[in-house]
């Protein structure tokens, strides 16, 4: 049922046979990207496609409703030549609905005879074989039912016909005659508006199905009757044989005019205008055009033949070359009809490739100048883009490297003709590639290029495995990207690129630099090196400094990135207090919750990084309540977007799994989830176990949950062997901790390895070992204290291994908080402990008198109105935990921007100056007030 | 100890004419070479209109030349361009000093009135009032802040809050106030811009934060000097949570004064957890703000009583509470010995008075003044040369019956309510 492959074969033996030079357009060709079952109608349709973009160019309304009715009689026509009914239906629907849409068009002109023909032919056709039952019992059940369906639509819908079909009955020549000319009217008013030297594919088409025509206008028996035998054929690659095999069927095939084949389109019909109007010499300068044209082109034409890919690019070139003509004009042309055709489903996007590639190279050697090699790179780029059908899967590698290659030439063709200029959003006919007073002007924008690249570099690292030799090799690309970036950033900023534009070439930049271990800054010193702290702090300030005079979502959105990266590289490299002012500053967790997913990822990574910056600084507090939040969620991976939880598999859709993996941070991005549990566990042991020990006659509020989960599980277990996950070596060292005994609990804890993945790790295992050593003593005095009588602080430091000086610190602190009831005496250096622990009647009194006060107050609120009493404060479980800058909301700070220095020139209230302050001081937006939200909330 | 010397620092954030002061200080304590701070000052004069105070600091610099000409010429320029703006102000001035136009000014506290009655009968001009905001500032400009006060007054009396020079006119006087050293009227001008700025729409947020910054330091010289300064500072700056944000933001320098503040203050107990909280934030760092670190968050007597020591050299050399030096030692012994009387059952007064920096003798009358004024519940015990601390926990008892006390009273009240609600209700 490809009628129209051999076709194209004919079309060629002819030309072959017309002597015509330009027959090194072999009439087969390879197809490795072609997948081998794909539907014929689908290669019709990109036919019809086709064909129609070649008129986009101009087009009233009636081309348009014309182009669309043509489209759909050729569908059906393919429809009608597989015998599939209910494609036919379909297809005869859709063209009655448009033929009442377009009824004002077709009342200005007339119906379309090629309309009247189709509608006839499948009155025809549908009585045809509504007679032959032979044939009709041959159709699936679906097609019979289609079958009688549409013969009722046609009979009723074909009444409004019957004399236009009667007419075309009795004269179908005319009818051919006439829309040979609508079509040849069109293509002179094409032709006026381009350069004649490019008559477009279209023509080319229909003069080859011209051709064809004169043998094959009548084959339909043959062809129904054929259908069986070339079914299973037509979705292999043809080879020659089968070729020939299929010209012959075809010649052979009968001729009839009511049931012309299949893929003849309306340029089926311009047979005559090539026979009668057009003379040979201009056909022969459409040829080089013809062949240079779109490789969907070639698939229409040549699609089931073969021929290399050498072959091909054998063939392509000498038609530029032959082409005297190719000037500025008919490149740029051939790019606006290649690029029409991106995004199609039936165009071959590796051919497109190549084919964009060698006009490149054609460019290059005709000398047309830089901006149209600029353009044509570029739009070989898009292409390479447009190779993926969809957003979501990666590029393949090889053509990720030629991504590269192409942008790498690109950038350097760019680099070194500075007057050519890249203009965002122009339309094409105010582009200029060749005048050269002019500023010289391509359409387009290597910024998104290089945005769209960077993406394109993300997903292919998301959907390799991260433990593959693939993944570092790919990883390794990265310095060239980062490379690109830097060119390209220099590119527009010699090209006085708007400010938003720098900003999101900064931004890039940026979001390369901001998760990387500065190993050099850790100590690791190299020569030559920028740190790269005052690196991302240049970058930052730079879109800091960047007002956002129109308030564009998007300039905000770079910003609110920008800071983020900024926090998280201060964080990645313990720089705790800068990392924390710029946070508090940047009033980030007030918006955060509006942002675009990917941006609460990163405010989310950020405010991770944030703890774990605080972890290994020692602020054990804050670092809790940072983490607190991620870890009691139990959704860690979904909102560092590092993974899918297992566990909540079943909750989840398809679909939205789907968008999540879409988001997934590649692997060398990661924040080390395990390191992140056993940071926050760390944290909470050392904030719980005294809190324990103070607290263990009464009702405790619990600071972590996600502890004593793990200390409930490890209860369970009937046997405790010696620690060997993560989980356990902490609950053992908590254990040991309860005890007091510091020195198996810093141990267990330490022994894992897992802390070597901390950038400074003996600095973090030192502090880690004081603070558990601090930690224990508290434990120690709050458990054993009502033990003693009093105790020598040179006992306690020998026990804890603390100086002197630390224990009667911390033993002071703990008696001015009230919460040791002890006081040292000074002439015998002695800690005297206070007896303060109660008897059993004692602390029931003393809960029973907690209850009555809280009864008392429930009944207060009961009865409304508040005449309360402030003496609750001290009937609460007396919970004096130091409070949290952050939680408590009263976290303040400021930028640690360096200020410019103002000079001693204020003069009073001048608001200039004042601005001027502003501007160096404050680089961030809107810091008149401080953040009273802790942002240690996650988004979600 | 210029590592200490916030000058440079404040300087920033004042007004021209309000270094001076500093830089006079400065050069009384001799922490600076003198010559360059008198060129400073000769650069500094530069910019100002007082050019024969200008003559002079260049003649104290280069003894026995003669001013450049360019001084001399500036000068006649100056007095130009003063009769100039004395003839076209004067009018005004004369307009004011008339009778009526008093009584009418005493009778409406508006400004719209008083103009009306202004434009009515003199055919007041918008224009002329500008005559007056710029003799004032000229005048400041010269070095005559009694005069630039007098004007600056007129015209922010009389000008609609929206114009032009209005916010100028008030940091102006506020200057001219602090520089005339009229401390109560200069508190009234704070208090009046921190109104102002408070209830400004047309500032970006970080203008009004560039303005409260300016206003903190500006108002050191106030608060300083005022005799109830002290508190209002703890009150304005401490407790106002956009000041404290400025300060934190803009200059945690201030944080000294704060400090120091919460130091002297009787009211200490409300100030200090909060400071401690804001210290504790920021990295800024001084003896001051150390001192009370080493006391309240790591209890290291020892440090704390070497911090003493420093903050003494810090505050004498500090234009601003070098006058609270003396107050400030007081209240740091007072709160050492507090402190660590809270955590000793007996404790040496050799021992003591060495961590209060004091001869033993003079200690023990210190502690003795401190048990009799009840600020400690301790005894001496002369023999050993102890104090001994009165009882320090509360028995378990006196804790039950705390905290049942209230649960009599309520109950009561309960019973009341519910009493009202059933005759109310039924």
């Amino acid at each position: 049922p490809v009628p129209w492959v051999p076709l194209g074969k004919q079309w060629y033996q002819r030309r072959v046979r017309a002597g015509d030079s330009s027959d090194e357009s072999s009439s087969s060709e390879s197809e490795p990207e072609m997948p081998v079952s794909r539907a014929p109608v689908r290669q019709y349709t990109s036919i019809l496609e086709e064909s129609d973009d070649e008129k986009r160019v101009v087009r009233s309304s009636k081309d348009k409703r014309f182009s669309e009715i043509n489209q759909t009689i050729k569908a059906i026509r393919n429809a009608k030549n597989i015998k599939d009914i209910s494609k036919v239906r379909e297809g005869y629907d859709s063209l009655c609905t448009i033929y009442t849409k377009s009824s004002n068009v077709i009342a200005k002109n007339g119906t379309p005879k090629a309309f009247i023909r189709c509608v006839a032919d499948l009155e025809t056709f549908v009585l045809t074989l509504w007679e032959d039952r032979e044939q009709k019992s041959k159709l699936n059940k679906i097609n019979s039912k289609a079958l009688s369906a549409l013969k009722q639509n046609v009979r009723k819908f074909n009444k409004g016909f019957e004399a236009e079909i009667e007419e075309y009955r009795k004269n179908p020549d005319s009818y051919e005659e006439v829309i040979d000319e609508e079509e040849s009217a069109d293509e002179d008013e094409a032709e006026k508006t381009r350069d004649a030297a490019k008559a477009t594919k279209k023509t080319r088409t229909s003069s080859s199905r011209a051709f064809d025509d004169d043998d094959d206008d009548n084959d339909d028996d043959d062809d129904d009757d054929d259908d069986d035998m070339r079914g299973p054929g037509m979705g292999d690659d043809e080879s020659d044989d089968s070729d020939e095999m299929w010209d012959d069927s075809e010649d052979s095939s009968s001729s009839d005019d009511e049931m012309p084949a299949i893929g003849y389109t309306a340029a089926y019909f311009l047979k005559k205008k090539d026979d009668d109007k057009k003379d040979k010499p201009e056909r022969k300068k459409k040829a080089p055009k013809q062949q240079a044209r779109t490789s969907t082109s070639k698939e229409e034409e040549e699609g089931w033949t073969t021929v290399s890919g050498v072959e091909k690019v054998a063939k392509e070139k000498p038609l530029f070359e032959e082409g005297t003509e190719i000037t500025v004009d008919v490149v740029n042309q051939k790019i606006a009809e290649l690029s029409s055709i991106r995004g199609r489903r039936g165009a071959n996007r590796k051919k497109n490739i190549e084919t964009f590639e060698l006009l490149t190279e054609t460019c290059q050697k005709e000398n047309l100048g830089t901006p149209v090699v600029a353009k044509c790179l570029y739009f070989t780029c898009l292409a390479i883009f447009d190779y993926n059908p969809s957003m979501s899967a990666c590029m393949q590698v090889d053509i990720w490297v030629q991504l590269l290659v192409t942008l790498d030439k690109l950038l350097t063709l760019l680099e070194g003709h500075r007057e050519v200029h890249f203009v965002e959003g122009l339309p094409d006919e105010e582009e200029n590639l060749e005048n050269e007073e002019k500023p010289l002007t391509v359409a387009g924008s290597i910024l998104v290029i290089m945005e769209r690249t960077d993406d394109e570099f993300t997903k292919l690292l998301r959907n390799l495995d991260p433990h593959g030799t693939e993944y570092v090799q790919r990883l390794s690309d990265e310095a060239k990207l980062c490379l690109l970036i830097l060119r390209v950033k220099a590119e527009l900023a010699t090209r006085k690129a708007s400010n938003a534009e720098m900003c999101r070439i900064y931004l890039r930049q940026i979001e390369h630099l901001y998760y990387k271990v500065d190993y050099a800054a850790a100590g690791v010193n190299e020569e030559g090196k920028v740190d790269s702290r005052e690196k991302m702090d240049e970058l930052c300030k730079f879109i800091y400094r960047i007002e956002s005079s129109d308030h564009s979502g998007d300039l905000d959105r770079i910003r609110t990135r920008a800071m983020l990266c900024h926090i998280y590289h201060h964080a990645l490299h313990n720089r705790w207090s800068e990392a924390r002012d710029l946070m508090l500053m940047s009033h980030l967790q007030h918006g955060i919750s509006h942002a675009d997913i990917p941006t609460k990822i990163l405010y989310n990574r950020t405010t991770v990084q944030l703890g774990l910056c605080a972890f290994r600084n020692g602020y054990i507090q804050h670092a809790h309540t940072t983490l607190n939040d991620i870890q009691s969620s139990q959704k860690s991976k979904e909102l560092l977007a590092q993974g899918l939880s297992t566990q909540r598999m079943s909750e989840r859709n398809p679909e939205q799994e789907k968008i999540e993996k879409q988001r997934q941070i590649p692997f060398h991005m990661h924040i080390n989830l395990e390191l992140l549990e056993y940071s926050y566990l760390t944290c909470a042991m050392l904030l719980e176990v005294p809190h324990m020990a103070a607290h263990q006659f009464e009702q405790r509020r619990k600071l972590s949950r996600t502890f004593h989960q793990q200390l409930r599980n490890a209860d369970k277990n009937p046997l405790i062997g010696p620690p060997d996950s993560m989980r356990e070596h902490l609950v053992a060292s908590a254990k040991a901790m309860m005890k007091a005994d510091w020195r198996t609990c810093a141990d267990t804890l330490l022994a894992h390895k897992i802390w070597n993945l901390m950038p400074n790790a003996e600095e973090v295992k030192g502090m880690l070992r004081q603070k558990i050593k601090e930690e224990s003593l508290r434990t120690y005095m709050f458990t054993y204290s009502a033990c003693y009588d009093s105790i020598s602080p040179e006992v306690l430091s020998r026990m804890f291994d603390l100086s002197n000086k630390q224990i009667h610190a911390l033993i002071s602190k703990m008696i001015l908080n009230d919460e040791l009831k002890a006081s040292w005496d000074k002439p015998t250096d002695l800690l005297i402990l206070h007896r303060a622990e109660s008897s059993k009647l004692q602390r029931l009194a003393k809960q029973t008198a907690d209850k009555l006060t809280y009864v008392m107050d429930n009944t207060e609120k009961m009865l409304g109105q508040g005449t309360t009493f402030t003496g609750r404060g001290n009937a609460a479980t007396g919970l004096t935990w130091p409070n949290n800058i952050f939680g408590a909301g009263n976290g303040t700070q400021l930028m640690g921007f360096p200020m410019g220095v103002p000079g001693q020139e204020q003069r009073y209230g001048s608001a200039q100056n004042a601005g001027y302050i502003a501007r160096n001081r404050g680089n961030y937006n809107n810091q008149g007030g401080y953040n009273r939200q802790p942002y240690s909330r996650m988004v979600y | 100890m210029a590592k200490y010397d916030l000058t440079n620092q404040l300087s920033e954030y004042m007004d021209l004419h309000l270094v001076f002061p500093l830089l006079e200080f400065l050069s009384t304590r001799r922490i600076y070479d003198e010559a360059t701070l008198t060129e400073s000052k000769y650069k500094l004069l530069q910019n100002t209109n007082m050019v024969d105070f200008t003559i002079d600091v260049f003649k104290s610099l280069n003894p026995g030349e003669e001013a450049p000409s360019a001084l001399t010429e500036r000068r006649e320029d100056v007095v130009c361009q003063l009769n100039l703006l004395q003839q076209r102000s004067s009018q005004v001035i004369e307009i004011f000093s008339r009778q009526d136009v008093t009584d009418v000014a005493e009778k409406n506290r508006d400004s719209q009135e008083l103009w009306n009655y202004l434009s009515e009968n003199y055919k007041f001009q918008r224009e002329q009032l500008d005559d007056v905001f710029h003799y004032g500032k000229f005048m400041y400009d010269v070095g005559n802040y009694a005069i630039a006060s007098s004007h600056l007054n007129i015209y922010r009396n009389i000008a609609p809050a929206d114009s032009k020079f209005y916010s100028s006119a008030q940091w102006g006087k506020l200057a001219s106030e602090i520089l005339q050293q009229n401390w109560d009227l200069a508190m009234d001008e704070l208090e009046r811009l921190k109104d102002n700025i408070m209830a400004a729409v047309h500032l970006t947020q970080s203008e009004v934060l560039v303005q409260r910054a300016w206003l903190v330091h500006w108002g050191l010289f106030v608060y300083f000097n005022h005799p109830q300064g002290r508190d209002k500072l703890i009150d304005d700056f401490l407790h106002q949570k956009t000041y404290l944000n400025a300060i934190q933001t803009m200059c945690p320098h201030i944080l000294r004064y704060i400090t120091t503040a919460v130091v002297i203050s009787k009211r200490r107990r409300d100030g200090v957890k909060e400071l401690i909280k804001v210290l504790q934030q920021e990295s800024y760092k001084d003896p001051i703000t150390e001192f009370v670190e080493s006391l309240y968050v790591n209890f290291d007597f020892d440090e704390a009583q070497s911090k003493l020591k420093e903050c003494s050299t810090v505050i004498e050399n500090d234009f601003f509470i070098v006058g609270c030096l003396d107050d400030f030692t007081e209240n740091a012994r007072l709160i050492i010995s507090e402190i660590f009387c809270r955590i000793h059952q007996r404790i040496e007064i050799d021992m003591l008075a060495d961590k209060l920096n004091m001869a033993p003798a003079e200690a023990e009358k210190w502690v003795v003044n401190m048990i009799r004024l009840a600020h400690l519940d301790a005894k001496i015990d002369s023999k050993n040369g102890y104090v001994v601390m009165g009882g320090t926990s509360v028995p378990i008892y006196q804790k039950l019956i705390d905290k049942t006390k209230d649960l009599h009273l309520k109950a009561n009240s309960c019973c009341q309510k519910v009493d009202k609600k059933l005759t109310l209700g039924i």
